[in-house]
């Protein structure tokens, strides 16, 4: 139970701030040796994730490099404004909030669905060649996964135009210009691809529950289904909970490898392809205005954080062990 | 003594962590002061600069007086294999002239945006870069990526008429006026041909294997006949290659007057005299081409993925499965192309309108001082060689004599073996084209060619106006946006103009598109005027 359990680790801390809360002293005289173990890790998240927050300021300044950052005019919400300006803005969150939700839903559904699977193989060689050939796409960069792609969807050559679709007796289709089909193909690509990785993050999972549990449960007579639903599912439920909340945190975050390389950024697509990120990066290329896309980088931080607290806080009201914070 | 340790242990600790977050906050700190200040060391060190060189400038004789100085050198392109071999030969000749050094950054065309961008955002220290009204010339002076070059109360002073004499002396006023914004030149165009002409470039041994005549082809339109011999007979060949950017709808081939930057929407036609800016999808011109184009790629004479295609036509032309391209002209364009794509004496072009002068050709391609240079007066000194030093500019565009090229005779060179191991092709980037020697395979007046192309070329009403769309941004942004949606799969014939320009339009009017042109109505008109 405990190597399942990732807030077992502060189960200590956790009975102390019952009984009132100690002194930060006494807290790191006790603990001093995490702490500097944990160094290293702040150091870097201090230099990568707060030292850029300085850059905030530059998405209310009219950046002149001239005059450098601090010398730039103040805006205001200025380099605001474009996100919101037209329709576009309406078009790109959505595409980004739904296609996240679907990635997020039906990543957790069939990754542990998947991991329960080969957890419950018979052979375990088989198990290991089936969980390895799933995990790897995962390793492939986008550029790579975006020409496979296009060696199904091209045109004149594609696997699908050239072969399947005459096979089936039905006309060609022009993949790169039809925006409706593309929300089934970036999820099935997607998942496709990132599968594998979080299926063995639950089998690890699944892999650490007690044996003893599931023969307590067999003597009792409890068949394969209520073991899983029973057992495997509710101890697994922490790690479930804090992936899913790591991953609503990054919600307004879009693929950008996904939805730029996958779709060679054709325009026709855009309606149902463009993602915050993508959009942020071509006005970037169009216009050159890094204060209008630091703007969009704010707005993406603070949706993310205000959802990610939003997550954690209804989690807090269902199963107060289970919240990241 | 354990006792201690434990005591210390954490406060030790602790402390490290804060001396080292207090030292990278201070880092921080410091680099941005930096930022704050770094408008002005550069300013300082050329009116030092300027101090110290102005003087012997005059007597020929700088060298001593200058400190060594490295210039960087970006323009498009890819990275050669003896660049080191080049750059130790050209700062044998530079050294004694201003006691310089150059190094050369090519940056190809696919990270060309994207890396530039972040160079010029970040202020990575660099002296000369390649830039053109097509590539974002008029935001990034706007942002103060370039120093102004002959702005006598800018940062950098009149760079151009304390450095840049030769500049001023070789080139056509036209390409100046041109290519200023607000009267201020924040690049040098390149010395080449000032007249721009639209036309296609096709293979002329199919063309003869087929029985074709082309004397007949002058538009557009009458592609028609010839293209549905070329489907018909070779399968095997693309009739005519499209990609974003290179189709019936370019600038050069419809006559668009974006007056400024190419992204911006609201142009003039360079073949008329109308200065009433419209939205280019607005104009019956517009309408005209995309119907023709989406006719062409139903009857499968353009490659089906022109809308996504990222290869350029002169790779596509490369790899021989191309019969035609839309292209750009100037006298031996076909004969330009045929050298770097390996299909000598097989080209052959046709130009389908007059040549004309308007302000995107005047700043159709220059070199620009960056803002953060060393030492700017440094740059417009090596910039002022690639215009008026012919070893100098020679070495830097084919490399070195008896190596990269042989001379034939007088200014006629031919290949090597090792010419592909030096071969920019980017003498339209880097100073002054005429001062290059021809291929064998060209014209051998080619440069005859140019000027008498450059007297015919009619300048347009509007040359000399570039657009300020400081004020504008939120709009550019968002019009943008829409027209990188529509713009690529109407003009390669992916999609039926029919249904959907009007919700192109729909969209452009939301996103502000009738702002932006009133805006630059009233800016022209007031340029007009003060014209007169």
């Amino acid at each position: 139970m405990s190597t399942v359990n990732p807030a077992a680790g502060l189960a200590p801390g956790r009975t102390q701030r019952k009984r009132g809360k100690p002194s930060l002293m006494k807290v790191l005289k006790k603990y001093w040796v995490f702490y500097l173990m944990m160094l290293p890790a702040i150091v870097i998240v201090v230099i990568n994730n707060y030292m850029p927050m300085f850059g905030t300021v530059i998405a209310f300044k009219d950046i002149n490099y001239q005059k450098g950052i601090w010398g730039s005019d103040w805006v205001g919400f200025d380099n605001f404004r474009y996100l919101f300006a037209t329709d576009t803005a309406w078009v790109i969150t959505r595409n980004t909030l739904l296609y996240n939700s679907a990635f997020i839903v039906l990543t957790l559904v069939l990754s542990v669905a998947f991991a329960i699977m080969f957890n419950e193989m018979r052979s375990r060689l088989l198990s290991k060649f089936h969980q390895s050939a799933m995990f790897l796409p995962y390793f492939l960069s986008w550029v790579v996964v975006s020409y496979l792609v296009y060696g199904f969807l091209s045109n004149e050559h594609g696997f699908i135009n050239g072969t399947v679709l005459p096979l089936l007796g039905l006309e060609p289709v022009e993949w790169y210009a039809r925006a409706e089909y593309w929300p089934f193909i970036l999820v099935a690509v997607k998942l496709w691809k990132e599968l594998g990785y979080t299926t063995v993050i639950y089998m690890a999972a699944i892999i650490g529950i007690d044996q003893e549990y599931y023969e307590a449960a067999l003597i009792d007579g409890a068949s394969k289904w209520q073991q899983i639903r029973k057992i495997t599912l509710p101890l697994i439920s922490p790690v479930i909970i804090v992936m899913t909340l790591l991953q609503i945190g990054r919600i307004f975050n879009a693929d950008f490898g996904l939805f730029f390389t996958v779709t060679r950024n054709a325009g026709a697509l855009y309606s149902t392809t463009q993602v915050v990120d993508t959009y942020v990066y071509q006005t970037f290329l169009a216009i050159g205005n890094i204060g209008m896309s630091s703007a969009a980088g704010l707005v993406q931080s603070v949706v993310g954080f205000s959802l990610i607290f939003l997550a954690n806080l209804a989690v807090r009201r269902i199963s107060k062990d289970d919240a990241l914070f | 003594m354990k006792m201690k340790k434990t005591h210390r242990g954490p406060l030790v600790s602790l402390i490290l962590l804060l001396v080292l977050t207090l030292g990278l906050a201070g880092c921080g700190g410091n680099g941005n002061n930096h930022e704050g200040k770094a408008s002005d060391p550069p300013a300082k060190e050329s009116a030092n600069a300027a101090k110290t060189s102005s003087a012997p400038e005059a007597t020929a004789d700088p060298a001593p007086e200058l400190k060594p100085y490295t210039v960087k050198l970006i323009y498009v392109g890819a990275p050669q294999k003896d660049e080191k071999l080049v750059e130790d030969e050209i700062n044998k000749l530079l050294e004694p002239k201003i006691n310089a050094k150059l190094d050369i950054a090519p940056i190809d065309w696919g990270d060309w945006d994207s890396e530039t961008n972040l160079k010029i955002a970040s202020r990575e220290p660099f002296d000369l870069i390649f830039t053109a009204q097509w590539r974002h010339y008029v935001t990034n002076a706007a942002k103060g990526a370039y120093l102004a070059l002959n702005d006598d109360g800018g940062p950098a002073g009149n760079l151009l008429k304390e450095y840049g004499q030769g500049i001023l002396e070789s080139l056509d006023p036209l390409f100046l006026k041109g290519s200023a914004i607000n009267g201020v030149n924040y690049g040098v165009p390149t010395n080449k041909e000032l007249a721009a002409q639209g036309g296609v470039v096709y293979r002329a041994d199919i063309a003869g294997d087929l029985g074709l005549d082309m004397s007949g082809v002058k538009s557009i339109q009458d592609l028609d006949a010839v293209l549905k011999v070329v489907k018909e007979k070779r399968p095997d060949i693309t009739p005519l290659y499209f990609k974003q950017g290179e189709t019936f709808n370019s600038q050069y081939m419809a006559q668009y007057d974006t007056l400024g930057d190419a992204s911006i929407p609201g142009v003039l036609l360079k073949d008329s005299q109308d200065t009433t800016i419209k939205s280019m999808i607005e104009m019956d011109r517009y309408k005209e081409i995309v119907k023709l184009t989406r006719e062409y790629m139903k009857k499968g004479y353009i490659n089906a993925d022109a809308a996504i295609a990222t290869t350029s036509t002169q790779d596509a032309m490369k790899a021989g499965n191309v019969f035609m391209t839309v292209q750009s002209l100037k006298p031996g364009k076909d004969s330009e192309l045929a050298n770097a794509t390996g299909l000598v004496g097989k080209l052959k072009q046709i130009a389908f309108n007059d040549p004309t002068v308007s302000t995107s050709d005047a700043a159709g391609s220059m070199l620009a001082v960056s803002a953060s240079s060393g030492d700017p007066a440094r740059a417009m000194m090596v910039l002022n060689l690639l215009h008026t030093d012919k070893e100098i500019n020679n070495l830097l565009v084919f490399g070195i004599k008896g190596t990269h090229y042989e001379v034939v005779s007088g200014d006629t060179i031919k290949a090597t073996d090792k010419t592909p191991d030096y071969n920019t092709g980017a003498a339209w980037m880097l100073g002054s084209q005429f001062l290059n020697p021809v291929w064998e395979s060209e014209a051998p007046d080619k440069w005859e060619q140019f000027k008498a192309f450059n007297a015919q070329g009619k300048p347009t009403v509007a040359l000399g106006y570039n657009f300020d769309g400081s004020k504008m941004e939120t709009e550019m942004a968002a019009c943008k946006a829409v027209m990188d949606e529509f713009d690529t799969s109407l003009d390669t014939g992916t999609v039926d103009p029919d249904t959907v320009l009007t919700k192109y339009a729909e969209k452009l009017k939301k996103a502000g598109v009738e702002k932006i042109i009133a805006e630059k109505q009233k800016q022209l008109d007031d340029f007009l005027a003060a014209q007169k």
